[in-house]
């Protein structure tokens, strides 16, 4: 087949916004990437909104509790780590959906950071349209009452130290 | 092949006829479709494809469907099969969208998401010739925006 000289056209950008979206999705198979997805927000006028359709997944991974460092610094890194987690959950409020939203909590003491706790399942439950919630916690969190009642979860699991106990019914 | 064997001719936007073998042209769900339904006639017209990305198409539904070829060797026809410029992947990704095969548009759409990663905005635009028509002012606004996902 002879070669034909390459045109410089932008063929991409033309594709339906359901295979663009089917691409962008591919770029975050890992929680860890799904940031890479924004980023291309940059490239044209054309991208700029694409990466909101894009089901993305969240993991919220607590610091775990290092040894190998003094408290006061841990201390500073959970605080950064909280601080830089409830600004991320502020834009990806405008994701159209989250396929799966993840929070492992590993630390021996919720009581301290039930606030962090109950924003985080707040997202979930209320903020965000997140299809399957996943929250694995030690120590003695309660369920929210609130995240009783929820319709966008298709698939949750929860792994507490706590029983479940819903003062209403639950959906 | 046995005496059963029944041929397709399929024809492209550009006027070109292939002849194809029905249990292969049958890995595109919409000529499934229409063979089950019992809408082929004596031609089935591709309007949304042309000769020069069908011929591709059936250059891997074959291999794919050859008997006794190894993982291996698919795995390295598969890898030449994507490294095409970028108006090819183009092309095979309309094709297998419209045939409804799944298995060459994942393919090429994750060659795309491959192509894309790793990459700066800057380096993407050059890579699909993606013309930026933001103002400065317009990007500078995005990044500060979105400036939480640079990070």
């Amino acid at each position: 087949m002879a070669k034909k000289s390459k045109k410089r056209e932008d063929r991409l950008s033309d594709l339906p916004d359901s295979i663009l979206i089917h691409i962008l999705s591919m770029l975050c198979e890992d929680a860890e990437d799904s940031k890479k997805v924004v980023r291309t927000s940059l490239l044209s006028k054309r991208w700029q909104f694409l990466w909101k359709s894009v089901p993305v997944s969240l993991e919220i991974r607590f610091p775990d509790d290092c040894y190998s460092t003094t408290p006061a610094k841990w201390e500073r890194d959970v605080l950064d780590y909280l601080n830089s987690t409830h600004r991320e959950l502020h834009y990806w409020r405008s994701c159209h959906k989250i396929r799966k939203f993840s929070v492992v909590f590993n630390n021996r003491d919720p009581e301290k950071f039930v606030k962090d706790i109950d924003l985080w399942v707040y997202f979930a439950s209320e903020v965000a349209n997140v299809e399957h919630f996943k929250l694995i916690s030690e120590g003695g969190y309660k369920f929210p009452q609130f995240a009783y009642k929820n319709t966008s979860w298709r698939k949750l699991d929860i792994e507490l130290c706590m029983e479940l106990n819903p003062l209403a019914n639950v959906n | 092949m046995s005496s059963s064997t029944k041929f397709l001719t399929l024809k492209t936007c550009d006027d070109k006829k292939f002849v194809l073998d029905e249990a292969i042209a049958v890995r595109s769900q919409t000529i499934k479709n229409m063979v089950e339904d019992d809408c082929v006639s004596n031609v089935i017209p591709l309007p949304n494809v042309n000769s020069k990305t069908m011929t591709k198409v059936i250059e891997y539904w074959k291999k794919h469907s050859e008997e006794g070829v190894s993982k291996d060797v698919l795995m390295d026809f598969d890898k030449a099969f994507v490294k095409v410029h970028h108006s090819i992947l183009h092309a095979l990704i309309l094709a297998a969208n419209f045939l409804n095969d799944k298995e060459i548009l994942d393919m090429m759409c994750q060659e795309v998401a491959d192509r894309i990663k790793g990459k700066t905005p800057e380096e993407i635009r050059k890579e699909f010739d993606i013309k930026n028509d933001f103002t400065p002012e317009e990007e500078e606004e995005i990044r500060k925006e979105n400036a939480w996902a640079f990070e």
